[in-house]
């Protein structure tokens, strides 16, 4: 008996021990297998995307900042089939390519497959279809290319519609008119208004805009114009062939599983408004508008915001170009042994000519594109362009008030033994500085004013705040008023603010 | 103490200066007087450089100042200037006027020179005038700073460029006592001046210029009272 039963008992422990080795070995196996991938940080994923492109990607704005969408979503989905932990990156989107197998492993940012962009970097297959739609006022009916004759289109620079729509001006229809625009929002309420006859956009888009509208504008699929497709596809650096074919696969899983039509179902697909359904208008009286602006989902935390980044800005850009300024005031007043403007004094007269030469927006767009393009901190970049650019304006003005110091002042100081540099610090400056500080604080208003632009920069100031308030709003009227307001009570007060502090100084 | 040696200065095709030589030695106090735009001015202006001699050289203590090679600032803080228009630092108080240069240039403490600074102004009388700023003083007032901060550096020279040329009449004496009270002093003094009766007073030798020459230079005495050139009998019958 006992033989028997060690026997069994003997069995037993075998036969675990040989299952546990085995399913040991095989677990440890495919762990390898894994690890073969190479990512740059061991066990993570890097994935870098451009939070501006809603639904796929974007920040969300109540709940501290954090990366949401269909891509995200897609990507975590993905790492975890693969094992790996997720670490998105948020970069501007043309620094994405570039940064590839670098600082990111792959990019997922409803990019689109294109023969250019193939040629650096490795693509999976389509993960997403992304179509075109056409929006026209109620009584307008596109039905084929040739009704777009004689009207005029609005499309978003930069995309594939805005690129479709150019083609077919140059190539079939060269009566159509182009107007293109950076904001989606402006295209439609032009739309509305009458200025332009048609809009191209992304679907999804049209259809947010088509709701928001309702019931003004006409709806059409893009393909009557066979409008292109625009294949969204994950991209990799060149030569991760093992990675690519894994992501490939599972993504494959993805799309024909359950799992994908609950991310459509998520992020993309959007209810038409239709007759039927749409609610009799509600009250759109003043203080409704001005309770939906400000009050309804705590929107007045969203001008706070926008205030603090516009006067966070402003502050600093004035202090650096008021610095700057002296300085290039300075030095553009040096001369060299014959009297006149030394080589130094040219080059700083040189900038002061381009910089006041040249729009702002540009100067700001070179600085955030081009000069400062691994940059992430918009604000500070924001504040270095306007620092920048104050300061030429500012160095005008010093100089103006270093030429109205009398003679006598330098002469006087001279004789006394100072030198160029003492006479300057101790004398001519703070005497130059004082009378200018009328026009110095004009400069500062208008640079309150003039960084109303870095919402070109993805800065959420008082101008973006409205913007965005605008949309989620459906209001166009009071978000707009509010924030001139919010701008003119701003410079105001400080105005009166420099005005007493002056009179004091008297 | 200074040596002039053939001091040329032109304004462009103007001759102002011409082939100017003359010592000045210590404790001088010289007078230069002349008509308008005899080159007085510029005269006195050239030798702390404000202008730019165009030819000939001028030595301060043995030490050329022409020369590039000296550090024309240096010799600047002993050889101060007083100007017509006073030229008071218009973004300081009278204190920080006088205690300035001292502490920058030469170092002094603070607390040193803010004594020294009240103690000149003191023995002249602006001492309740300390904290103000130069606009809200009178020209005589100006004037006596000016000189003041001119002490203040305690310098071997002081040259006067018209002191009281822009002052009220009533306010011309009190900057003249000022400047005869330093007669008592070890400081030598350069003065132009179209004041003749105080140039006489002080003056140990007076120089008459004309059209930028020095035309006549003697004692007080011999230079108003035995004019010898007829240009110079004819300047002093019009102040008579």
């Amino acid at each position: 008996m006992h033989k028997k039963i060690n026997k069994i008992l003997l069995t037993l422990i075998a036969s675990i021990v040989f299952i546990l080795t085995f399913s040991l070995t095989c677990g440890a196996k495919s762990n390898e297998e894994i690890k073969s991938f190479k990512t740059l940080e061991k066990g993570v994923l890097t994935v870098g995307t451009n939070a501006t492109f809603p639904p796929f990607e974007f920040k969300d704005k109540d709940e501290d900042q954090e990366i949401k969408g269909f891509d995200v979503d897609l990507i975590n989905k993905i790492a975890k089939k693969l094992n790996l932990k997720v670490n998105i990156v948020d970069m501007p989107f043309e620094g994405l390519l570039p940064a590839l197998g670098n600082k990111i492993d792959l990019v997922i940012a409803g990019l689109t497959k294109t023969e250019e962009r193939e040629k650096i970097v490795d693509f999976t297959k389509p993960y997403f279809y992304g179509k075109q739609s056409i929006l026209t006022l109620k009584n307008v009916n596109i039905k084929q290319k040739e009704d777009l004759n004689n009207l005029t289109i609005a499309t978003q620079i930069g995309t594939t519609a805005n690129e479709f729509v150019k083609k077919l001006q140059e190539e079939e229809l060269n009566n159509i008119k182009i107007k293109e625009y950076d904001e989606y929002d402006i295209m439609t309420q032009d739309l509305v208004r009458k200025r332009v006859d048609c809009v191209v956009l992304d679907d999804i888009v049209a259809k947010n805009q088509f709701n928001k509208h309702f019931p003004e504008l006409n709806l059409t699929q893009g393909s009557v114009l066979n409008c292109p497709t625009e294949n969204y596809c994950i991209a990799l650096p060149k030569g991760n062939e093992k990675l690519l074919s894994s992501v490939d696969e599972i993504l494959n899983d993805i799309i024909n599983s359950k799992e994908y039509t609950e991310l459509q179902e998520k992020y993309i697909n959007i209810k038409l408004k239709s007759e039927e359904n749409e609610e009799t208008k509600s009250n759109n009286s003043i203080v409704n508008q001005f309770l939906t602006t400000l009050v309804e989902k705590e929107r007045y935390k969203l001008y706070l915001k926008g205030i603090t980044t516009t006067l966070v800005i402003s502050v600093f850009a004035a202090l650096l170009g008021f610095f700057l300024g002296i300085v290039l005031a300075v030095l553009k007043l040096t001369k060299n042994k014959n009297g006149k403007r030394s080589l130094i004094g040219k080059i700083a007269n040189f900038y002061i000519n381009i910089v006041r030469g040249t729009p702002i927006l540009l100067q700001l767009l070179i600085m955030w594109l081009v000069v400062f393009k691994n940059f992430k901190n918009g604000v500070f970049v924001a504040i270095v362009a306007f620092g920048l650019n104050s300061a030429a304006y500012v160095a005008e003005i010093i100089r103006s008030g270093i030429n109205s110091v009398g003679v006598g002042q330098k002469e006087a100081a001279e004789s006394l033994g100072f030198g160029k540099f003492g006479v300057m610090f101790y004398i001519v400056l703070p005497q130059s500085i004082k009378n200018s500080i009328p026009s110095l604080c004009n400069e500062f208003i208008s640079l309150i004013k003039e960084t109303a632009i870095v919402g070109y920069v993805a800065l959420n100031d008082l101008t973006r705040a409205a913007f965005s308030i605008s949309a989620a709003s459906y209001q166009t009227f009071m978000p707009l008023i509010i924030a001139a307001l919010i701008y003119y009570i701003i410079t105001k007060t400080i105005s009166f603010i420099l005005e007493k502090a002056m009179k004091r100084m008297n | 103490m200074i040596k002039i040696k053939n001091l040329n200065k032109y304004f462009n095709e103007r001759h102002v200066l011409r082939n100017i030589n003359y010592n000045i030695i210590k404790k001088d106090r010289i007078a230069i007087i002349g008509p308008s735009g005899s080159g007085k001015s510029t005269f006195l202006r050239c030798l702390n450089l404000l202008e730019k001699p165009t030819s000939g050289q001028i030595y301060f203590n043995d030490a050329e100042i022409t020369n590039n090679k000296t550090d024309i600032k240096k010799v600047r803080q002993k050889m101060n200037m007083v100007f017509q228009y006073f030229n008071l630092f218009e973004n300081k108080t009278v204190l920080e006027n006088i205690i300035l240069a001292p502490t920058k240039l030469k170092k002094i403490n603070v607390k040193k020179a803010i004594e020294n600074a009240v103690v000149l102004l003191k023995r002249f009388n602006l001492e309740k005038q300390k904290d103000l700023y130069p606009k809200q003083l009178s020209g005589g007032q100006k004037q006596r700073i000016a000189i003041i901060r001119s002490i203040a550096m305690n310098p071997e020279v002081i040259l006067f460029d018209e002191p009281t040329s822009s002052l009220d009449p009533e306010m011309i004496d009190e900057v003249l006592n000022v400047i005869y009270s330093l007669t008592r002093s070890k400081i030598t003094m350069v003065f132009v001046t179209h004041e003749l009766n105080f140039a006489r007073k002080i003056a140990n030798r007076v120089v008459f210029m004309c059209n930028g020459k020095f035309l006549e230079e003697g004692t007080p005495e011999k230079i108003f009272n035995n004019p010898e050139t007829e240009r110079l009998k004819n300047f002093l019958k019009n102040f008579k």
